[in-house]
């Protein structure tokens, strides 16, 4: 194989993709769209960020300043608001009443009204038990002060918080939780994945088409150029699409939806590698199979909408059931998806996408035959 | 230069070529001519290893072109009767690519291309998407893809096919040039009258086999009465063709 040949079909061919204004869309300017919506959809599940309870705050008086204290040492940003409608646009709501101080410090009842949008979900039951903990903690704060003979102040309220507890539970996990990513944790990775195929199908699919219908790959049979060149530099090109449209995902991801790659980008860097070749060498098949442009484009939104959806791309592969986990597992988009999320968001580290990245390489050799024995002048 | 011998190509059970033989030496303009399905374009495609023959041997500067990507090819250009080209380059970039597929270094496309390009007439066009051009601009420019890293074997197939008179010419004016330099080329068309001014030799083809070969005048004596009754005011190529191939349509 001469690799000059390579080098020289290569370049125009990636050049020749990149002009393309098609392609400039699906590369750069669709893939930020469908992460940000995505991303915010998904976000809204209850994940991503410290979650806030908005207060209204109607007594002001140094107890309410305790429990705001104690729910926001449970992980929450208390905002305080004046105004009902104001409270109304948090999912997060407490209300405190009036009097609240002086009634606890009298032994009189107090009503503390606490609301969550999605209360039935499992993220609202977990509110509910910390309000009610956050609760618990400042009247438990008055008697420890009271059984002390010492004035309940906010000074003694400030100092038993910051006292060392005399009893801790420790808890450990048996094992590495999994929580499913979501918000931008999941649509960037998701989007990276699917939108490498939706770009080398189309782009690459249809270029190989256009191709063929004007008669520049028979013009290119009669040059000293071979048909294995050729298809290499086909490949070559592809790979440098897929590479390039995954730099500005990640370049995305870091400096404008500032996602974790779980400091292992070299991995992830890996296997987003080794899946461009995957889909590369799939797009040059598509392209081979397609009759004609129209076929090519159908062919390539069809299958990247449906290796997104069934790999894990729109949502996480792990809140699905079993049965679609199980499709996952066949597809290209599920092994990459796999391997993502396992080096972003578990903790894991190369050990853990050996076996994406062997499925992937075969993947690749088993589709890089039937591309090379399908390929045609015309 | 170009030698084919009993070249036959079948696909299943259709012949598209038949055991055809000619021979094109360096610096003539042979014409294989013919209606359409006749197997001229079948043959330059046998030749330019496109398709693999059947049977029968292909031979370009002595060189089997059977045989895989032989060194042969380096020397060899073709004309393609389609428009084969990337419109939605220039024609400075569509020429650079092509002669780097060729095998030309970078110096020689850095000084072939710009030659090329005022050869055909489109230096000043240079720049412009392909796409923008006309007809007959596109044509030269097809033209001087298969030629600009000036091949001692060029196969023209319909090079001149829906160009205004002034393309047509300057298209001819290259191609005569070229033979003159020593080029050999195998040329078909079905511009009878444009063969006529061109060409050297001829075969003439119909349903995958040579039916007549030969300069014109000894076509001509081939065909003896039966084509004199028919010329008035004189015989000529197109004529003789009619005769030869029959005026029923073809697909």
């Amino acid at each position: 194989m001469n690799l000059r040949n390579v080098g020289v079909l290569s370049r125009f061919d990636l050049r020749y993709m990149l002009r393309s204004r098609e392609t400039i869309l699906w590369m750069f300017i669709m893939p930020v769209l469908f992460m940000f919506l995505i991303g915010r959809m998904t976000e809204a599940r209850g994940g991503g960020g410290v979650p806030t309870m908005a207060v209204q705050d109607h007594d002001g008086g140094m107890l309410a300043a305790d429990l705001c204290a104690r729910i926001e040492s449970l992980g929450y940003a208390v905002q305080r608001v004046d105004a009902d409608t104001t409270l109304a646009k948090y999912s997060r709501q407490l209300t405190i009443p009036g009097g609240f101080t002086s009634g606890v410090l009298s032994g009189q009842p107090q009503n503390v009204e606490w609301f969550r949008k999605g209360s039935g979900t499992e993220s609202g039951a977990l509110d509910r038990v910390r309000v009610q903990r956050a609760a618990f903690q400042t009247l438990t704060s008055v008697i420890a002060i009271q059984s002390e003979g010492r004035e309940v102040s906010p000074a003694t309220l400030e100092e038993l918080r910051s006292r060392p507890r005399a009893i801790d539970l420790e808890v450990v996990s048996g094992g590495k939780a999994f929580t499913a990513p979501d918000g931008f944790q999941q649509s960037v990775p998701g989007i990276l994945v699917m939108f490498v195929v939706l770009v080398l199908m189309t782009t690459g699919g249809v270029h190989l088409v256009i191709e063929r219908e004007e008669g520049l790959l028979r013009r290119l049979a009669s040059t000293p150029v071979s048909r294995s060149e050729i298809v290499a530099s086909k490949l070559v090109a592809r790979i440098l699409v897929a590479i390039v449209q995954a730099t500005f995902a990640v370049l995305l991801g870091t400096f404008v939806f500032r996602i974790s790659w779980g400091g292992r980008l070299p991995e992830i860097g890996l296997l987003l590698l080794v899946y461009g070749v995957a889909i590369s060498v799939l797009s040059i098949l598509f392209g081979n199979l397609a009759r004609s442009r129209g076929q090519a484009v159908g062919l390539g939104v069809l299958s990247a909408n449906v290796l997104g959806a069934l790999g894990g791309c729109w949502w996480p592969i792990e809140v699905v059931p079993e049965m679609m986990q199980r499709i996952a597992w066949m597809l290209p988009t599920g092994w990459a998806m796999y391997g993502m999320h396992r080096l972003m968001n578990f903790g894991s580290g190369l050990e853990s996408i050996l076996i994406p990245l062997l499925l992937l390489s075969g993947f690749t050799v088993a589709v890089f035959f039937l591309a090379r024995q399908t390929f045609r002048y015309e | 230069m170009i030698e084919v011998e009993n070249l036959r190509k079948e696909y299943g059970s259709r012949v598209a070529v038949d055991g055809i033989s000619f021979r094109v030496e360096p610096g003539q303009i042979f014409g294989l001519l013919g209606p359409n399905g006749a197997g001229k374009t079948t043959t330059i495609s046998c030749i330019s290893g496109l398709i693999r023959p059947t049977s029968g041997t292909l031979n370009v500067r002595g060189e089997d072109m059977t045989r895989g990507r032989s060194e042969a090819r380096r020397s060899l250009g073709v004309v393609p009767q389609e428009l084969a080209m990337y419109m939605e380059v220039s024609a400075q970039e569509n020429l650079q690519y092509w002669a780097s597929v060729q095998g030309l270094s970078s110096d020689e496309v850095k000084r072939k291309v710009p030659e090329m390009l005022e050869r055909v007439g489109l230096a000043d066009r240079a720049k412009d998407p392909v796409k923008d051009f006309s007809g007959g601009m596109k044509r030269r420019l097809n033209l001087a893809i298969g030629l600009v890293h000036d091949p001692e074997v060029v196969l023209m197939d319909e090079p001149t096919v829906g160009v205004d008179p002034q393309s047509r010419g300057h298209i001819l004016d290259l191609i005569k040039e070229r033979a003159a330099a020593g080029c050999a080329i195998l040329y078909t068309t079905h511009y009878m009258g444009e063969a006529e001014g061109l060409c050297d030799s001829f075969s003439i083809m119909d349903h995958g086999k040579v039916i007549a070969e030969g300069t014109l005048d000894e076509l001509l004596s081939q065909a003896g009465d039966a084509i004199q009754r028919q010329t008035v005011p004189e015989p000529s190529l197109e004529r003789l063709f009619l005769h030869l191939t029959g005026k029923e349509l073809r697909e």
